[in-house]
């Protein structure tokens, strides 16, 4: 019994003590037993977290001869965290106005008018109130998300503006770069660092679908992609929803001032792209992942993710890539990743100086540096792009990862018009989910049947069925408004509104098919 | 019926259980759906019926698949002693060790474009298949979650299977019965309360089931809709709507499961009377006897074998085998800082989990199959309604429910400690197996011995403790160890509960160790190897200490 017990045991105890046998001789603590602490919410990896934690608790000790812990928060995906803070900041209000003598008993109205600039005393009531919820800082995300939070009263102003000055000037952080936001005015939330978006392909499987390496949106459509494209789910990241705004924004100024014709491509196109997808992840890292492992011929990806894989592909394979990540010409723009001090911070003071941390030289260095360089990261090369333009000067990028990198420099030919797409931004979400995502199967069947016809040029009538929209760009507006009504109505009208659009293109791409398949 | 005081307390610490830990997490989550225009737009939306409809398929055709796979061995098992038994009954319990995430990384090594089948078929000249994708999507989803899910159902109908008394078919083949008549009439009905067990948990799990279908794309189901509406950026009160249709349609097809298989009034009354009948096999016969456990467990191990190889490789791309070997994985992995914490987490998430989940499942598997009090259905339907939502769904609830609710707040607050929470959320998703294992132990134990304890003058307790619990120890056990070690590999509730470092559990570990760009899925899949190896331990440790106990049931 006992050798049988020992059998069953030593492998179950040995297994137990690697982990403990191989776990690194912790370096002395830099923090003593009265450390303060700064508490942070974010989607940021392992790599990021690790490394500005170590690099902020050296400056802080330099700096202030005091000692800091952190505390990361980690809930899941910006989506998540922002569903989690708003929730807690609402239980926090809801709390804060129960135990209040003589207010009205809270209700759904209360929870709607605190966030909204028409909320009256609620409004005036939140953003006046000094409640947090124990947390300081939401370091990453997309610009979109920060800036909502920021329209909620959630993001507040960290006064860097004024306390530093020199930094948000044109020639270091510029306010707006191709139109895109970089850093809030009032000084609610402040880009960090950089993101681009791209195309990454798989060289072995482009060479093996004898096709020319997608440089440009429109690659992406081709028919020797079908099933062979990964893309990622917008309405899950605004960082996506970005990309394909992008598109929309070169397609629309292509045509020049035909609008309806520009916008009509775009739409066009982002159907191709998805009749030709294998799939819409919810998981944006998953795209140049089964990129680099061949499942995908190509995808849509940000910048640091393709990039990442290629070196991590090529360290692999004895230095030879076998993915590539290309910026589209004229046909990305750059993006902010921010990071805000939270309302009621408990440690404001050191959440504005982690900011202050992040924007400065020493942090900037961190996002690009190789290992073990000059102020560089220790553990973890980020591939990240710093937000500072500054930073791109030689005395820099020859310790950068992505030395030949210059972001401000490779979309400078791309001219954001906020006006033709900005206020559109949420819509194009609901208009993938309508016209791609939701009858997906309907429109591979019919781009499937289009292509075995021979081609688009072979089978008009089905390619014009399938190119149909139910409006053009000079509809959008009202569109939009038909949308904003419903939202109020409640979600009952707008999932309707949301329903028929399905239903329809559904419909089309169903008759297109027979179309294709009749031959016409 | 009047009932004792003692058991009108018992129920009522057990509505109390099924209320806080249950009905408020789901309804913090569904109160959004709770709208009757809302329900009704589900079902007006031909993408959320047809959804509904796929879900249907693909839980019935894994069913039958399962039933296909997991029958014929389990039979072979109980009639026949060959070499090499022990071997492979451990083998077929492979999929129970499974980590999350980083298995996608097996299946794309085996079923990827250039993955091992495929480059097989190329070596033989034949062209690449799209395994992943295309319009085979359907059939893999079926067949993987089949390949998952089948352990379920193979010790359920063992564990019946030796409750059978050998005398039974003996009588019937001196009477002239053949062996399919032996095995219709006689076999089939007396393990029916373990196919109903096995049968029912496979029937929800794969009709709820998320993870397979969101990794091939399959995405026209219920459980995905409802995954991607609720991740969306944008507020959406459908997807939780879908939640309440998706848990109805789920206890619509437990009941029908019930109305077919699970009545019990011809069950066999043998427990504690069987014994072992099985014939030895020699030469081909025991050969012969091996194939269909060789084949299931190197079908469902086929992932494991890829992720091990995958964990000590440094490239493995386009060729049948990897090309270079290293540990670098492993040193990265179990040397990281967070590893060492996880896995002292995880121990006690699950231990806890473990413990609460026998305590309350052998709880309701007694009111359900011997008190039977006005409304026990009630308590049968609230163990085996978190088999119906999702895991997610059931996350955020837990989470809502300490935003919302100041009081849980103060005992539950995972950012203090999740101990609690999780122990909770852990043992409420893995209460269906210990309920249905304890009940079906139950039902096969004639109320007779409990007669004569109780007429021998042996208190309820007593008879509790001395009789019932010991014969249906095997099926306690085996719920346990689903439990335990389901628990250990628990992936939405760790994700969305744990929300410090020092609280992480493995699976929430390995999931950071994901993120690390670049060579981050490999030393996630090496921590992934490690919990592997260690939960094949832990089965296998258990086994040593329940070596009779289990050895009775099993015959291990």
């Amino acid at each position: 019994m006992i050798k049988h017990l020992l059998i069953a045991f030593v492998p179950l105890l040995l297994l137990l003590a690697l982990p403990f046998a191989l776990k690194p001789e912790q370096p002395p603590k830099i923090t003593g037993a009265d450390a303060e602490k700064l508490v942070i919410i974010s989607p940021h990896s392992e790599s990021i977290r690790f490394e500005f934690e170590r690099a902020f608790k050296i400056h802080y000790r330099e700096k202030f001869g005091r000692d800091i812990e952190f505390e990361w928060r980690n809930v899941g995906g910006t989506a998540d965290i922002i569903r989690y803070v708003n929730d807690r900041f609402e239980a926090t209000f809801r709390e804060w106005w129960q135990a209040q003598d003589g207010f009205e008993p809270w209700s759904l109205e209360i929870s709607k008018a605190y966030k909204s600039d028409k909320g009256g005393k609620p409004r005036e009531l939140f953003l006046k109130s000094t409640g947090g919820i124990g947390i300081d800082l939401m370091f990453g995300g997309g610009q979109y998300d920060h800036s909502k939070q920021a329209e909620l009263g959630i993001a507040v102003d960290a006064g860097l503006l004024r306390s530093h000055p020199e930094w948000f000037k044109p020639e270091v952080i510029p306010q707006q770069f191709s139109g895109e936001i970089m850093y809030d005015p009032q000084g609610r939330y402040y880009g960090a660092c950089l993101a681009t978006f791209g195309i990454c392909y798989n060289i072995d499987r482009i060479a093996e679908l004898n096709t020319a390496p997608p440089q440009r949106w429109e690659d992406l459509s081709r028919p020797v992609f079908y099933q062979n494209i990964a893309l990622a789910d917008p309405t899950k990241a605004g960082s996506i929803t970005k990309c394909f705004e992008m598109l929309i924004q070169e397609q629309m100024q292509k045509t020049g001032d035909n609008l309806d014709q520009g916008w009509a491509n775009a739409v066009n196109l982002i159907k191709v792209i998805s009749a030709n997808a294998r799939y819409f992840t919810d998981s944006a890292s998953k795209v140049p992942k089964d990129v680099a492992s061949a499942n995908a011929a190509a995808g849509m990806c940000i910048d640091f993710y393709g990039r990442s894989e290629a070196e991590w592909g090529a360290e692999r394979n004895g230095g030879v890539e076998r993915i590539v990540f290309v910026s589209p010409e004229h046909g990305t723009s750059l993006s902010a990743d921010p990071i805000h001090v939270l309302r009621g911070a408990p440690n404001r003071r050191a959440a504005v100086e982690f900011i202050a941390f992040v924007l400065s030289e020493d942090g900037q260095k961190l996002w690009n540096y190789r290992l073990n360089t000059p102020g560089g990261p220790v553990k973890y090369v980020m591939r990240r792009l710093p937000i500072r333009r500054d930073m791109y000067t030689p005395e820099n990028t020859r310790y950068m990862a992505d030395a030949k990198a210059n972001p401000y420099e490779e979309t400078s030919g791309f001219i954001y018009n906020p006006k033709l797409t900005g206020r559109y931004f949420s819509f194009i979400r609901v208009v993938v989910k309508c016209f791609a995502l939701d009858p997906m199967p309907e429109l591979q069947a019919a781009w499937r049947a289009i292509l075995d016809a021979g081609g688009p040029e072979k089978v008009p009538q089905a390619m014009a069925k399938f190119n149909e929209l139910p409006f053009s760009y000079s509809e959008l507006a009202q569109i939009q408004k038909e949308l904003s009504q419903s939202r109020e109505q409640g979600a009952l009208a707008m999932l309707k509104l949301q329903r028929e659009w399905s239903e329809a293109c559904r419909a089309q791409y169903r008759a297109a098919a027979q179309l294709a398949k009749e031959g016409k | 019926m009047k009932l004792k005081p003692m058991r009108m307390l018992v129920l009522s610490l057990l509505a109390v259980f099924f209320f806080i830990f249950l009905i408020m997490p789901i309804y913090s989550v569904v109160k959004n759906g709770l709208n009757p225009e809302v329900l009704a737009e589900c079902f007006r939306n031909p993408i959320y019926l047809e959804g509904l409809l796929n879900s249907l398929k693909i839980a019935l055709v894994t069913t039958v698949i399962v039933f296909a796979i997991a029958l014929p061995p389990a039979l072979v098992y109980d009639r026949y002693e060959f070499a090499g038994k022990k071997l492979v009954n451990t083998l077929m319990l492979i999929p129970m060790i499974l980590p999350p995430f980083v298995g996608a990384l097996g299946f794309m090594q085996i079923f990827g474009h250039f993955g091992v089948i495929n480059t097989m078929l190329v070596g033989c000249g034949l062209p690449r298949v799209d395994w992943l994708g295309g319009e085979g999507r359907f059939w893999m989803v079926c067949i993987i979650e089949a390949l998952h899910l089948y352990p379920i159902l193979y010790l359920n109908i063992l564990t019946a299977l030796a409750n059978v008394d050998p005398a039974m078919n003996e009588a019937a083949r001196n009477l002239g019965a053949g062996r399919w008549r032996r095995f219709t009439k006689i076999t089939l009905p007396m393990i029916r309360p373990g196919i109903f067990a096995g049968g029912t948990l496979i029937l929800i799990w794969s009709f709820t089931e998320l993870g397979t279908p969101l990794m091939f794309g399959y995405n026209r189901v219920t459980t995905v809709q409802i995954f991607n509406g609720i991740t969306e950026l944008e507020t959406n009160p459908l997807p939780y709507a879908l939640v309440i249709v998706l848990l109805a349609a789920a206890a619509g097809l437990y009941a029908v499961s019930r109305l077919l298989l699970g009545q019990s009034n011809t069950v066999a009354m043998t427990k504690g009377m069987a014994g072992s009948s099985a014939k030895k096999l020699k030469s081909w016969r025991a050969l012969a006897a091996f194939a269909p456990f060789a084949v299931v467990s190197l079908a469902a191990g086929l992932p494991h074998i890829a992720l091990v190889l995958t964990a000590f490789t440094k490239d493995w791309y386009s060729s049948i085998l990897p090309r270079e070997f290293t540990l670098m994985h492993f040193e990265n992995a179990l040397s990281h800082h967070m590893v060492t914490g996880s896995i002292v987490n995880s121990l006690k998430y699950s231990l806890l989990a473990m413990i609460i989940c026998l305590i309350v499942g052998v709880t309701v598997a007694i009111v359900v199959t011997r008190w039977r009090p006005r409304g026990y259905q009630l308590f049968d339907t609230l163990s085996m309604m978190p088999l119906a939502i999702p895991g997610i769904i059931m996350a955020f609830g837990f989470l809502s429910m300490t935003v919302n609710f100041p009081f849980l707040r103060t005992y539950l607050d995972p950012i203090k400690n999740p101990l609690v929470l999780l122990g909770m959320a852990y043992a409420i998703r893995r209460l269906p197996y210990v309920t249905r294992a304890a009940c079906a132990g139950l039902e096969q134990t004639p109320v007779d011995l409990e007669e004569a304890a109780h007429n021998l003058g042996a208190s309820s307790w007593t008879t509790m403790r001395r009789v019932v619990i010991p014969l249906i120890s095997a099926n306690i056990a085996v719920g346990a160890l689903f439990a335990f070690s389901f628990s250990m590999l628990e992936v939405s509730d760790s994700l969305i509960l744990a929300h410090k470092e020092e609280f992480y559990p493995i699976t929430k570990a390995i999931f950071e160790l994901a993120g690390i760009l670049g060579p981050g899925a490999w030393i996630a899949c090496a921590f992934g190897v490690w919990t592997m190896a260690f939960l094949a331990c832990t089965l296998a440790a258990a086994n040593a200490i329940l070596g009779k106990k289990m050895g009775s049931l099993f015959r291990f």
